[in-house]
């Protein structure tokens, strides 16, 4: 096998970006709430 | 309002819109194989963090300047979603990190400056709801946070001034167009999220102050 | 209302610390690592400290044995030699950049208890008709 190649790595691509959406995801909504919540919305 | 919830849709459309060219469309790394692909999330997500930063470097500018209660509003709200992105950040980087670098983590300046970035205004933000008088906490934040900026300059340029593990800015000449289309797309994304975000964060600032100047 | 204030200013005081402390850790005057060079010019008083050495895996040096590997680290002037246990990462390749963690032994070996890979800030695609990572035939261990 060619050397300094990265094989795989599936599983690093998929928790950044399960990560990712899933915090901006929670930010935005618990945002939205607190908004509501203040009268700001 | 309308403004607000459009840029709020905008990003959903960009940031799928995005993604999945970064996928489907976007040819893989010849060295780093699909793990570049995290490419696609962790940039855009660092660029709007400094961004948030920037801006409240300015309102922070704007209230000791003017001390007009929208630059508090605006540096409440943009240090909230500078502090979540930063945070989201590391995350991403280290997960990007261990099949690449070999490691989650190491103390280079552009990963240790970051976390200080964060920590710092983390700090601010309760140093924040720690003081009752509104005018003594917009100022003393102000404060902190344009000093605190300095810090975010150095997170931005110390890959390019310093010996790091962290590699310096790529640029269009250093990347494959097919990529860079899927990470401007993001950018955009990002952007306009952070911008929804800062909106809705801003209304409920005002609100706060609202109440505590009737008070 | 004044011990709120104390906790906060306090806060700001350990982010303060931690700030220090952190930048502290990437040791004196910011050198994240040394250079081959730096190193050679220490000389033995490279030896026993624990560093950093940065710098290419040289072409040719690369050599699976005795259950680890070794290879050569080269700023372009100074070559130091390496020595891991660990499985380098799999982008490891001649040509790339490291930051190793180790000591420096008295037999000139650098002993790696911490082996980086430092990609640079290319992506590209492979070239026309190659499969990802064929476009530099270089064996490694």
């Amino acid at each position: 096998m060619p050397a300094g190649v990265l094989t795989g790595g599936e599983e690093f691509v998929a928790a950044a970006y399960i990560v990712s959406f899933v915090v901006l995801a929670l930010f935005a909504g618990t945002m939205i709430w607190r908004a509501r919540q203040e009268g700001a919305l | 309002m309308k403004h607000v919830w459009a840029s709020g849709a905008a990003a959903v459309l960009l940031l799928s819109v995005g993604t999945y060219i970064g996928f489907f469309h976007a040819p893989v790394e010849q060295y780093m194989g699909i793990t570049q692909k995290i490419m696609y999330v962790h940039v855009p997500t660092a660029w709007t963090a400094l961004l948030a930063f920037t801006a409240a470097f300015v309102a922070s500018v704007g209230w000791l300047w003017k001390r007009a209660w929208t630059w508090d509003y605006l540096l409440e709200s943009t240090i909230e979603v500078g502090i979540v992105l930063g945070c989201l950040l590391s995350v991403q980087g280290a997960l990007w990190a261990k099949p690449t670098w070999g490691v989650y983590w190491d103390w280079d300046p552009r990963l240790t400056s970051v976390a200080v970035m964060v920590l710092t205004y983390a700090g601010i933000a309760a140093l924040r709801s720690f003081v009752d008088d509104p005018v003594k906490r917009a100022t003393w934040s102000s404060v902190a946070s344009a000093l605190g900026y300095v810090n975010v300059i150095f997170v931005y340029l110390c890959v390019k001034w310093l010996r790091t593990l962290h590699q310096p800015q790529s640029s269009p000449s250093t990347v494959d167009p097919a990529m860079v289309l899927p990470l401007r797309i993001n950018a955009f994304g990002m952007i306009f999220l952070a911008i929804f975000l800062v909106a809705l964060r801003y209304r409920m600032a005002r609100a706060r102050r609202a109440r505590e100047l009737e008070a | 209302m004044k011990n709120k204030l104390a906790a906060g200013l306090v806060i700001l005081a350990v982010v303060g610390v931690l700030g220090y402390l952190a930048f502290g850790s990437v040791s004196q005057n910011l050198v994240y690592y040394w250079t081959p060079s730096e190193l050679v010019a220490a000389g033995s008083k490279a030896e026993v400290a624990t560093v950093r050495l940065g710098g290419m895996v040289e072409a040719g040096s690369v050599v699976a044995e005795g259950g680890g590997t070794t290879f050569a680290v080269t700023d372009g002037t100074e070559r130091v030699r390496v020595r891991t246990e660990q499985i380098p990462p799999q982008m490891f390749r001649e040509g790339i950049g490291v930051v190793v963690e180790g000591t420096m032994g008295r037999d000139g070996v650098f002993q790696s208890k911490r082996l980086m890979v430092k990609h640079d800030e290319n992506y590209r695609a492979p070239a026309e008709g190659e499969k990802p990572g064929t476009s530099t035939m270089v064996e490694g261990p």
